[in-house]
């Protein structure tokens, strides 16, 4: 009995790698448990909860907030505001992004230079820069305005306008996220195999056809770590939307995780907040997974 | 693999507990080590009768906007030696504050919190709430009716409410006051007499009606080529639109509702909307509903500026008149045809005393001296109307501030409210009366009927 006792305690060498490794990353697990796993199912259960902060703990109230959520028309425009919004920053972006990371891979002497450049806007204060796109669109005597006015133009009252505002607010968005993209752009362009550029010169390959059969193909999984966290950040997004145009005009430019911010901690309607986190949660989880089925789709068929 | 997977989670379960625990104890350990060294100073005192035992236990405060820390002190004495000026008003009431509670209460260790306003203070104030640590006084403006109505304040004591004017006093649902603003403004009517003799218009006589105000400034946007302009009722899409706008409706004597009712399909409510469209038409295009409300005061009240005849604004704004050397003048808000006296209180710093602090009378102690008529002047000579009664009913101390006469003579008009509040989702039905009903109102050509009842069913939905 006692030798079988010890062969059962007897492991593989990869058994033994297995239990070093879990050893390694369960203080991790843990972490995670505590900051990311913890709030979340805290969020969650508020959701069915009437909580103000103020009146004692919360109050069960089963699927409340969830019944408002999808009663009310105005979360349900929130939300699909929130997508393509979001969509459209995300599509400029990765466009822009992969253009400057093109231009930014041709060799020129003040090539380190630009590329630091592209990335300054992301560390510069959002609440400062915004500052100066909103003095920018002041619209009696902006910046904008004034230059219109000097060459015989009509200045434009950009807060009267959704049409505007997006669009003040995708340019926003890009200004500060295409230099990191870029960055992570230019790193795939530069693990290609130079040899295949190379060979396409030989064969008589365009550049549009280089771009198109070599560098697209090479770029597969750097593009999909882009869309997918590019996805996740601008269903996330809201800093943009508070900073540039508070929602306005008249909540034309709203989107829910701004409208969550606000029931969270400006009314603190703490079930509201979190009954529409989970749901913004699930449709994102649900688009990162169709997109990811999508970009895997072609790894299957190659 | 699984048992040992499972016996490292259970060693570091049981060493977070046990990390957790020891840091309970540890803070159990010190509450005793301060009562013990409470115990200590109580009993090394002379203490010949209970009430000097009282007066010499150490009692801690944790107040926000009541005092100064030493940190907040020398940085006003600092900027006010590089500007080569002396502490303002406003600074020298928060030093003189501080200074009498040191003198009159040595045993209170005060902890001036510094907690920011608005929103970053009620986050502040309600997680500490929340985590059972309430401050021994509470404080904040908009957010302060909603404290009242969910009767977390202690009722004011009866001396307290006695030395007050009652607009300055919130209630909680039973109507008791529980909370006191020591310093708070009304809307006056602010114009730039420059601007009125330059259209043509008598600077002397300013305008009394609505209908007078909108022809003086319908004068002077037609007389000022696109550069000049007469001005209107701001209608900003935050709170600092709804403020200003609220005398209007009063005036016509109605309200957005309140508690768990919204009120925008009122005849008389519209017909206020369609006013303060009508008076937009005076502003620069965008300067009047704009998010940010820098630029519109700017263009009144700068020196180099001084484009817009009148400002609905708080009694403050006459201190940048005078500093830019404009021509100037404040009279009451007009009046509609038939229409009542009407205004909203602005710019208010409320305090009130949880009913979970501890020492509450010595709270309310805090609060006296925040009120003490000496102190109190320093409001006066800021341009600010005190929260005493005394300061209210003569103007004694102000004989010359026509800004300050005409700010007691709104407050003695009849008891004056700040903004309305909602028993749900308060901030949410706010914002959509700011950018769905006043903004949209002054923005777009749509039917104000359309507005209002769209923006109805969208505040019934959050009051449910």
């Amino acid at each position: 009995m006692e030798v079988v006792g010890r062969q059962e305690r007897i492991l593989t060498r990869k058994q033994r790698q297995s239990r070093r490794a879990y050893a390694v990353i369960l203080p991790f697990f843990f972490y995670i448990s505590i900051w990311s796993l913890l709030p979340l199912v805290i969020g969650l259960l508020l959701g069915f909860t009437e909580f103000n902060a103020l009146n004692g703990l919360p109050k069960w109230v089963g699927l409340d907030n969830f019944k408002t959520f999808f009663g009310s028309k105005d979360y349900i425009i929130l939300l699909v505001r929130q997508v393509w919004m979001g969509g459209l920053c995300l599509i400029a972006n990765v466009v822009l992004s992969f253009l400057l990371a093109l231009a930014l891979n041709i060799k020129h002497p003040l090539r380190g230079f630009f590329r630091t450049s592209v990335y300054i806007p992301n560390i510069a204060a959002a609440a400062i820069t915004s500052g100066v796109f909103i003095a920018l669109l002041n619209p009696f005597n902006g910046g904008l305005n004034m230059f219109f006015k000097s060459i015989g133009m009509e200045p434009i009252i950009w807060n009267y306008s959704q049409f505007w505002m997006v669009f003040w607010i995708m340019i926003f968005f890009v200004w500060r996220s295409v230099g990191p993209a870029a960055i992570i752009w230019l790193g795939g362009l530069q693990s290609i195999d130079a040899s295949l550029y190379e060979a396409a010169n030989v064969d008589g390959a365009s550049k549009l056809q280089q771009v198109r059969y070599i560098t697209i193909p090479g770029l597969r999984f750097i593009s999909a770590y882009i869309l997918l966290t590019g996805l996740i950040g601008v269903m996330q997004m809201f800093d943009v939307v508070m900073l540039i145009s508070h929602g306005n005009p008249y909540g034309k430019t709203d989107v829910l995780m701004y409208r969550i911010y606000r029931d969270g901690v400006v009314s603190f309607n703490m079930g509201m907040a979190g009954a529409a986190s989970t749901i913004l949660g699930l449709v994102t989880v649900l688009i990162a997974f169709l997109a990811f089925k999508i970009i895997s789709k072609g790894d299957k068929n190659e | 693999m699984k048992k040992l997977i499972a016996m490292v989670l259970a060693c570091i379960m049981v060493l977070t507990m046990t990390a957790c625990g020891a840091q309970k104890d540890d803070v159990a350990e010190t509450d005793k080590t301060t009562e013990t060294t409470k115990e200590t100073t109580t009993e090394t005192a002379v203490e010949p009768t209970k009430e000097a035992e009282k007066s010499t236990e150490i009692i801690h405060l944790v107040a926000p906007k009541t005092g100064f820390t030493e940190e907040q002190m020398q940085l006003e004495k600092d900027n006010a030696a590089a500007n080569n000026t002396k502490i303002g008003p406003g600074a020298q009431f928060y030093f003189d504050v501080t200074a009498k509670i040191a003198e009159q209460y040595p045993n209170y260790e005060m902890e001036y919190v510094d907690w920011g306003w608005a929103e970053t203070l009620d986050q502040k104030q309600r997680s500490l709430i929340l985590s059972g640590n309430a401050p021994s006084i509470v404080a904040g403006e908009t957010f302060m009716p909603v404290y009242a109505s969910s009767g977390m304040l202690e009722p004011l004591p009866q001396d307290i409410v006695d030395m007050v004017n009652p607009s300055f006093l919130i209630y909680d649902p039973e109507g008791r006051p529980v909370s006191v603003a020591y310093k708070s403004s009304v809307f006056l009517l602010f114009y730039n007499k420059t601007l009125l003799k330059n259209a043509g218009l008598d600077p002397e006589n300013p305008p009394k009606t609505w209908d007078e105000w909108k022809q003086m400034s319908d004068a002077v946007t037609a007389s000022g080529n696109g550069e000049i302009f007469g001005g209107g009722v701001p209608s900003f899409p935050h709170a600092g639109g709804s403020l200003r706008a609220t005398p209007f409706f009063r005036q016509m004597g109605v309200d957005f509702g309140g508690g768990s009712t919204i009120n925008l399909t009122d005849p008389k409510l519209q017909e206020t909307l369609q006013y303060i469209r009508d008076m937009n038409a005076n502003f620069p295009a965008g300067l009047g509903n704009n998010s940010d409300e820098g630029p519109l005061w700017s263009e009144f009240q700068d020196k180099d500026k001084g484009t817009i005849a009148f400002a609905v604004n708080g009694s403050w704004q006459k201190g940048a008149m005078i500093d830019n050397g404009h021509d100037w003048g404040v009279t009451a808000l007009p009046l509609p045809e038939g229409g009542v006296v009407g205004n909203c209180m602005v710019g208010a710093v409320y305090v009130g005393v949880p009913i979970t602090a501890e020492h509450k009378e010595d709270c309310f102690n805090i609060i006296r001296v925040l009120l003490d008529t000496e102190i109190q002047k320093n409001w006066l000579k800021e341009g600010t109307p005190s929260a005493l009664n005394i300061y209210i009913d003569s103007s004694a101390e102000y004989p010359e501030d026509i800004t300050l006469q005409a700010a007691a003579d709104a407050l003695k008009s009849g008891t004056i409210k700040g903004l309305t509040t909602f028993n749900k989702n308060d901030a949410q039905v706010w914002e959509i009366i700011n950018t769905k009903v006043l903004a949209r109102t002054t923005m777009t050509n749509d039917p104000i009927d359309t507005i209002c009842n769209e923006a109805q069913a969208e505040i019934e939905n959050l009051l449910k």
